[in-house]
């Protein structure tokens, strides 16, 4: 055993109890977590881990559902000039090249865009009306739960 | 009987919200005092515990615990919490050849007392295995998981500090001859 080991467990040996009470007595106590934080996180959490108990489900369902869908989607488009539908999806979803749900412009829509969004509304700053996420008019606690669910969502693919 | 941290991480895993209420609620206040000790501010010890927990939530389904969940989430708070300080107040802190330092905000210590007094003057590497120990109560080995060093160096930081805690007149009373 090294030398530096020995000392340090001679030390600890003679410390008293009274120096870890005294510690932590000399460290301050914050104020408690807000009601609003716990809320906040909770919520999170079960927006994120509901949809695993939803889609809990038989094992083929899901890829099956999956290629039902594509060809839905093949059978729409076939029937839809593409440059009627194309111009509109980029203004709804998409503004100077960033995703509508990426608050902070860094590139990828995360939980960190929800909890930007919700500060802003909660300390009522200048509202940017690109924030109406839902296009309902308003911007509000729904735009956060769109943009929460876009983070958390399975496929996290942002339109 | 109370659950297991495996046991709830487990069920979280596979989309028991209860199981994570749980779960935050057994660590929210260690990790906001945590915070609190880094950040020396109330709202941001809020803003790095919100960000902790969704760091949690990140990992599901895949998170799993190879050390206790203090051991788990201590790397994580206090990450978040230096780059939050270090995004407010655009002011860097101290850093070193090896890892990140980890200062404690003077705010939240007591300067009246002898400890606070004397554990201000410690170097930071040194604060931080000392709060570990003796404030957190982890172990020499748990303290080597959450900081990424091994052992040795952890009882190595701890000696020194605890030499100079033994030397200084204010502290000097807490060591047995």
């Amino acid at each position: 055993m090294a030398n530096f080991e020995e000392q340090f467990e001679d030390l600890e040996n003679r410390l008293s109890d009274g120096f870890a009470t005294g510690l932590k007595k000399a460290i301050k106590q914050p104020k408690p977590v807000s009601p609003a934080a716990d809320e906040f996180i909770i919520g999170l959490a079960q927006k994120k881990l509901r949809r695993p108990s939803r889609f809990r489900i038989i094992r083929w369902a899901v890829p099956a559902a999956s290629a039902a869908a594509a060809i839905l989607l093949v059978a729409i488009l076939n029937n839809q000039p593409k440059q009627a539908l194309q111009p509109a999806l980029v203004k709804e979803t998409r503004v100077a090249g960033f995703a509508r749900e990426d608050i902070d412009r860094n590139g990828q829509v995360n939980i960190l865009d929800a909890m930007k969004l919700a500060k802003g509304l909660k300390q009522e700053q200048k509202i940017n009306k690109e924030w109406d996420i839902n296009n309902d008019g308003q911007v509000d606690g729904k735009d956060v739960d769109v943009v929460a669910y876009s983070a958390v969502r399975l496929d996290k693919g942002v339109m | 009987m109370e659950r297991s941290d495996e046991s709830l991480i487990d069920a979280i895993n596979k989309g028991d919200s209860e199981a994570f209420e749980k779960l935050y609620h057994r660590y929210r206040d260690w990790v906001y005092r945590l915070a609190w000790r880094f950040t020396g501010d109330e709202n941001k010890a809020q803003d790095v515990l919100q960000e902790t927990f969704v760091y949690v939530l990140s990992k599901v389904p895949n998170l799993h615990l190879t050390a206790k969940m203090t051991t788990f989430l201590y790397p994580a708070v206090k990450h978040i919490s230096f780059r939050i300080t270090e995004k407010t107040t655009h002011i860097p802190l101290e850093e070193t050849d090896d890892e990140p330092a980890c200062n404690i905000d003077m705010k939240v210590l007591d300067g009246q007392s002898d400890i606070g007094a004397v554990l201000a003057a410690l170097p930071a590497k040194q604060q931080e295995v000392i709060l570990l120990r003796y404030v957190d109560d982890f172990s020499v080995e748990e303290i080597a998981e959450s900081l990424g060093v091994p052992a040795g160096t952890v009882k190595s930081r701890l000696n020194s500090a605890l030499k100079r805690l033994r030397e200084e007149p204010r502290t000097k009373k807490y060591f047995f001859e």
